[in-house]
């Protein structure tokens, strides 16, 4: 990803969001990284709020990114999608899993 | 969402909104759209590679309002689709309050993403509708035949080309 402002300097930004790491804080999501480039070694982050996640995913379903990736990946990307999801919602039911073993616990010691 | 790097000194992190309206979005070529608003020299490590890319561009929110122009690759969507399946994201859409409702939200966008995909890649694979396979483009003036390869006008391509719209604006 590339990012221009015309507050940035004369200077436009490559990040790879690939090598970021998150970090949750509080109601936050942060992205991590660096910008590495000749003479330019900064840190940056990019913080997400509940929002800024549907929005991001709502780019991805605009019509003109679709038929973009869809030119670019072709079959394949349906491949990855298919490997996110299952572990996007596999991974989000253990965490409700383990937080109502958790509350259970909290009953019984409370009983 | 608010962007902060070393580069912008002592100011304050930029608000970048990317909902509905606030944003403009094209397929271009991104050294192209790049080197409009700054000599290509003075872009410091890797540009982006030749070829067509998304450019999302607007204006920050204020009180530092500054116009921006992110350039994105496949790679880039890749990267932003591994990152929300990520365990800390999991841990972030589990803990935070209203999570169940996010995590609905984001499965009914993945849900609505992967059918958008599967039904654009169909038409990309059906032959004849080569015109009206990439509807965005075709507003933008992006995808024309030279005039000798023009097809003949017929009542029967526009109606194919309406029929795909009308889908598509269903789907959207």
């Amino acid at each position: 990803m590339w990012l221009w402002s015309k507050g940035l300097g004369r200077l436009i930004l490559p990040m790879d969001i690939g090598k970021a790491e998150l970090q949750a804080e509080g109601e936050t999501l942060v992205v991590k990284g660096v910008i590495v480039a000749p003479k330019v070694y900064w840190d940056y982050a990019l913080s997400l709020q509940k929002k800024d996640l549907l929005d991001c995913m709502a780019l991805l379903t605009d019509q003109r990114v679709v038929a973009y990736l869809v030119r670019e990946r072709g079959f394949g990307l349906l491949g990855v999608l298919l490997k996110v999801a299952f572990r996007f919602g596999t991974s989000y039911l253990w965490a409700e899993l383990k937080k109502l073993a958790r509350r259970d616990r909290r009953d019984e010691v409370l009983v | 969402m608010r962007y902060w790097s070393k580069g912008l000194g002592r100011r304050s992190a930029l608000h970048i909104e990317w909902s509905k309206g606030e944003y403009e979005i094209a397929v271009a070529d991104g050294r192209e759209v790049l080197a409009a608003v700054m000599p290509p020299h003075l872009v410091r490590g890797e540009p982006p590679p030749p070829g067509q890319q998304v450019i999302v561009s607007g204006q920050t929110l204020p009180p530092i309002v500054w116009r921006y122009i992110s350039v994105l690759t496949q790679k880039d969507f890749e990267d932003m689709l591994r990152l929300a399946a990520s365990p800390e994201s999991v841990r972030f859409v589990a803990h935070v309050p209203g999570g169940r409702r996010l995590f609905l939200k984001v499965t009914w966008l993945l849900i609505g993403f992967f059918f958008r995909y599967l039904w654009t890649w169909a038409l990309s694979k059906v032959p004849g509708l080569a015109q009206a396979r990439w509807p965005g483009e075709r507003k933008a003036g992006a995808v024309t035949a030279p005039a000798s390869q023009a097809a003949p006008a017929t009542s029967e391509p526009d109606s194919v080309e309406a029929d795909i719209e009308a889908e598509s604006s269903e789907l959207a």
